[in-house]
């Protein structure tokens, strides 16, 4: 095995891991607004969990990132541009681009996630509402060009996570927010 | 306290997602080269992942038909 292969392997596996760590951090952040899992946890640990998945998915994020970029077995390889300007890798221009933009929303989500008590409550929640779109291009990213999602050990397991996070993203829209978060807005911290 | 405490959500997000990463390090392992991936961008012939070389009784198969630009020399009934 050359040094390329083990780049793209790794690549993959960094890529797998860290949209895993993404689905257990948005299962977390919907589970604040939704009490689906008020049976398992108060609020406090969930939030505390959920602040704590960046620990996860920003190092698998970054290592995807990195390893692509060093990853010398494609013939156009990817530039460090391109992984903050979406639609500029020559093959694969759509699923890469989109994978792209879903890097640049988490990184404004995170980034306004650290900097929360200098924002504004609701510019901080309407920023903090783009990490489902970021999901979504995610999840189009990983549909489009991920290399296993086409393997159904891998796709089947991707798209029952997906459906869950929907059907919660659905019933967090359609029953409202938490009677909780009366409190939490009293107390100068919305939950996200 | 009610419930689980955040200690041990947080060591099963870790858990999750370490089992996620292994998971996908074995069945990658397994698969290096998978034929229906949408986005397989053209590998360089010196990458690794080229067809294994023949050595000494071992057989190298290749595709041998190719097409041709060159006039045609027969005619049948539908050409």
């Amino acid at each position: 095995m050359t040094v390329d292969t083990f780049l793209w392997i790794l690549a993959r596996v960094t890529g797998l891991g860290a949209a895993a760590s993404l689905a257990i951090s948005l299962l977390t952040g919907l589970t604040l607004r939704s009490a689906v899992l008020d049976w398992l946890a108060s609020n406090r640990a969930l939030r505390s969990t959920h602040e704590f998945t960046a620990v996860l998915w920003i190092p698998l994020g970054l290592a995807h990132l990195v390893l692509l970029v060093l990853d010398g077995s494609v013939g156009t390889p990817i530039r460090l541009l391109d992984l903050v300007v979406p639609f500029r890798v020559a093959y694969g221009t759509a699923a890469i681009g989109l994978g792209t933009l879903s890097l640049d929303i988490f990184v404004l989500v995170a980034v306004t996630g650290w900097l929360r008590r200098r924002i504004h409550p609701l510019a901080w929640r309407w920023i903090h509402r783009l990490a489902y779109l970021g999901c979504m291009l995610l999840f189009l990213h990983a549909l489009l060009g991920g290399t296993d999602f086409s393997a159904p050990q891998v796709s089947a397991i991707g798209w029952s996570v997906a459906a869950v996070l929907v059907v919660l993203s659905v019933a967090r829209l359609l029953w409202g927010r938490l009677k909780d978060e009366g409190r939490e807005l009293q107390q100068g911290r919305p939950a996200p | 306290m009610r419930g689980a405490p955040a200690w041990l959500l947080k060591g099963s997000a870790v858990c999750l997602t370490i089992l996620a990463t292994v998971g996908s390090a074995v069945y990658v392992g397994g698969n290096v080269r998978n034929q229906s991936a949408p986005l397989r961008p053209a590998l360089r012939p010196d990458a690794g992942l080229s067809a294994p070389a023949s050595g000494p009784g071992q057989l190298n198969l290749a595709p041998g038909l190719r097409t041709t630009s060159s006039q045609r020399v027969t005619e049948t009934h539908t050409s």
